[in-house]
């Protein structure tokens, strides 16, 4: 059961190095920015809650990440924020299949549509079943 | 004696017939077999379908292509759901929609799907129904910018 948790708790950490990395590439889209910077903060700390309440020690987030591609344009800064949103995805849907607490399942899934909306916002395209590019959806 | 012969001939008839009929009713099953019922999750797919051909008939090129991905999402989360028949032959017309109505339904659609994800204890449905409703929040931002 935690292993989702941590995973998801990974991904986490990563959308918010993500945001911070891009954020000041952007040249649109700034607010939109810390508005997502902010929620995926609650999001974390809100693993790290089920984690600790399972009896499970969180893990910090990695020292570095690395990054799909460069980082120094406003389009560049964009397709890292869709890449990043598209693969929380999987490991929010793990996270629904591994949990039979409704409150969590319904996070996870709000969580889910998030991801799919913010990776559109940020460029990606629209999806039947939105899946990180190049993976094939469980579907 | 005619008449006679004639009430033997016409009981032989009615047996043939007696007989024949279960064979008849067996051969007529099949085509009269009832149509499937699609349920709430298939439902609100068929209904989203059948909105957006009515939308597209009507709208202009860039807004009917836009309306035509989106209905063939719809259609592979339909066939997703276990659907195989054509969505739309069964039903009456549909008016044509204004695209803030389509968004209104789009987000409907998402949230009953995300509600029956959550519900869902068959976990390869949960999954399924939680991309469905993430396709249709995509759906709801994407019209909102027409």
């Amino acid at each position: 059961m935690s292993e989702t948790l941590g995973a998801a708790l990974a991904g986490e950490y990563a959308a918010i190095y993500a945001l911070g990395r891009a954020g000041g590439r952007l040249r649109t889209g700034q607010d939109i920015a810390l508005a997502q910077l902010s929620r995926h903060r609650t999001d974390r700390d809100q693993l790290r809650a089920w984690l600790i309440a399972d009896g499970q020690q969180p893990e910090p987030p990695a020292p570095a990440y690395q990054l799909p591609g460069p980082v120094n344009t406003d389009a560049q800064a964009k397709a890292l924020l869709a890449t990043v949103q598209l693969r929380l995805i999987p490991v929010l849907v793990a996270l629904l299949t591994d949990q039979t607490d409704e409150a969590r399942r319904r996070w996870a899934v709000r969580a889910v549509r998030r991801a799919a909306t913010s990776a559109q916002g940020w460029g990606a395209t629209g999806q039947a079943f939105p899946w990180p590019e190049g993976l094939a959806p469980p579907v | 004696m005619t008449d006679r012969r004639h009430v033997l001939q016409m009981g032989a008839l009615a047996a043939v017939a007696l007989a024949a009929a279960p064979a008849c009713s067996e051969d007529a099953d099949e085509p009269d077999a009832p149509p499937p019922v699609p349920d709430a999750q298939q439902s609100e797919e068929i209904a989203l379908i059948a909105a957006y051909d009515a939308a597209i008939a009507t709208a202009g090129p860039a807004r009917a292509a836009e309306y035509q991905r989106i209905r063939d999402e719809h259609a592979a989360h339909l066939r997703a759901l276990g659907w195989e028949a054509p969505p739309a032959t069964t039903q009456s017309p549909t008016p044509p929609a204004s695209v803030r109505a389509l968004r209104r339904a789009e987000i409907g659609a998402g949230r009953s799907h995300a509600a029956a994800a959550v519900r869902e204890t068959d976990q390869e449905r949960a999954q399924l129904l939680a991309l469905i409703a993430a396709s249709e929040s995509q759906h709801a931002a994407a019209l909102g910018t027409l």
